[in-house]
């Protein structure tokens, strides 16, 4: 009998994590899509105001950045300083792979970042601020867009997963 | 690394791989343009590098360089910052660590009917900066009067590459240390470097030996330059490159008018060359300049033609008088 209700806790508890950890991360897209938009911004008045060379803007975002978003930036920041002859864009690219597999985001949101990468730092000052904000504005619909899923599939999930362990256990016991 | 091998990693991996060997000859520029050869130029004359890095003289066996080559390269040099460097792109040159200048062209934007950019670049040109230290140490007698200790106003005149900012470097490392075989002891020294090819600066600290007593105001117009260094670095000496403007001249008779020695330069065959141009011949006129050192090209680079006085004569052969 012991064991039995050890085992349906184990059910309970796994099938439960499963849910939980499945809607948080549609709420963590949100969050990671809110922070490359704060790391747009802060290249953006590095861009405008210090008029500051690119690998010292990105490793400024890196710095007031969290978690991967920051190390995403910082990475190729360092990786800008140190490589002769590579352009940031091929770095860029390079590293947004290995971020995508890192984080919730989806292919979607990776593809505005890779635009944007692709033409930083190659043109005058006016047409990067048109660049960044219209990458920003790209950024908000999706995280309008990962915001509605969110508030649709979080609970769905959440609960799903509860209950599909309770009904695991009922088939089983 | 040496200075001139600092070049090297502002260039596409293909192109630098190739200039590799012949960096290290004494090159005095490195020329890109699409759709021509790879092109090397020496104080002798130029030549085109094959794919395999050789010295090639027929342009059919040079590597060609295509568009893309000259974006990638113009991108590199920008440090992936074309956005930050606007003024540079205006005024259609870069300096880079170790005072190497890149002019470039290609397609002006113009506004207000002043160039606002330059963009589609299609000519690239390394400019390779050479220390030579003690080059000017045989013209500093003739500028330099050990009774009054003063250093007279002094105007090098030369075609360009002929080594003027080279020589006036020398003269401002010497004069800032000190020269006491001479018995020139150091003197404050003011350098307006407007286009960082005295001091190379790169962030703002030089990259070349410009003296222990030398302060330089880098990357600033000249005329501002000049009287702010009146105002307040209090110099004996102001030093500056290529003078031209209106507004240079105003600052150059306030700085003399102030007692302070003057050193600079003009692009010019000679002095009646210079004369012809209207802001240096009001400078002239009014007798700015004791000393004119002439170069050319016709013995090697830097080839000191005629050290004059404001009367025309020698001064070289005045010395050897007295």
């Amino acid at each position: 009998m012991f064991v039995k209700i050890l085992g349906a806790v184990l059910i309970l508890v796994s099938g439960s994590s499963v849910g939980w950890l499945l809607g948080s991360s549609y709420l963590n897209r949100v969050r990671e899509i809110k922070e490359l938009q704060l790391a747009i911004n802060i290249i953006d008045s590095e861009m405008n105001y210090g008029q500051v060379l690119l690998p010292d803007a990105l490793k400024t975002a890196a710095k007031l950045l969290k978690g991967s978003t920051a190390a995403l930036f910082l990475e190729a920041s360092k990786e800008l300083e140190n490589s002769a002859g590579e352009l940031f864009t091929e770095i860029w690219v390079q590293k947004l792979e290995k971020y995508y597999h890192q984080n919730n985001l989806l292919r979607e949101d990776i593809n505005i970042l890779s635009n944007w990468g692709q033409q930083l730092g190659i043109s005058s000052l006016r047409e990067q601020k048109n660049i960044n904000k219209k990458s920003l504005r790209r950024l908000e619909q999706q995280e309008e867009i990962a915001r509605e899923i969110s508030r649709k599939r979080v609970k769905l999930v959440r609960y799903a997963g509860v209950l599909l362990s309770l009904l695991v256990i009922i088939l089983f016991y | 690394m040496g200075k001139s091998k600092l070049i090297l990693e502002y260039l596409p991996d293909n192109i630098s791989s190739m200039l590799y060997k012949v960096i290290k000859q004494d090159l005095i520029e490195i020329r890109l343009r699409a759709n021509c050869p790879l092109q090397v130029v020496k104080i002798t004359g130029d030549s085109y590098i094959s794919p395999t890095g050789h010295k090639v003289s027929a342009g059919d066996k040079a590597y060609m360089l295509t568009a893309a080559d000259l974006k990638r390269a113009f991108i590199l040099l920008c440090k992936n910052s074309i956005y930050a460097l606007e003024r540079q792109l205006r005024e259609g040159f870069i300096t880079i660590p170790g005072g190497h200048r890149v002019g470039f062209t290609g397609q002006a934007v113009m506004e207000k009917g002043a160039i606002k950019t330059i963009k589609n670049i299609n000519s690239l040109n390394y400019r390779i900066t050479r220390e030579m230290t003690g080059i000017a140490r045989k013209i500093i007698p003739l500028i330099y009067d050990k009774n009054t200790d003063y250093i007279y106003n002094t105007l090098i005149i030369s075609p360009p590459l002929c080594g003027k900012t080279t020589l006036l470097r020398d003269l401002v490392r010497i004069i800032s240390s000190g020269y006491p075989a001479i018995g020139l002891s150091g003197k404050k020294v003011g350098v307006v470097d407007e286009r960082s090819e005295i001091g190379g600066s790169y962030n703002g600290i030089p990259q070349n030996s410009i003296g222990n007593r030398t302060d330089l105001l880098d990357n600033c117009p000249k005329a501002q330059g000049i009287l702010l260094l009146l105002r307040s670095m209090s110099p004996e000496l102001i030093a500056a490159d290529e003078i031209g403007r209106d507004e240079d001249v105003k600052a150059i008779t306030e700085a003399v008018n102030a007692g302070v020695s003057l050193l600079t330069t003009i692009h010019g065959q000679d002095l009646r060359a210079v004369r012809e141009r209207p802001s240096a011949a009001s400078l002239l006129k009014r007798n700015a300049f004791e000393r004119f050192i002439i170069l050319s090209k016709k013995r090697g680079m830097g080839t000191i033609e005629s050290v004059t006085d404001r009367d025309g004569r020698e001064v070289s052969r005045c010395l050897l008088k007295s």
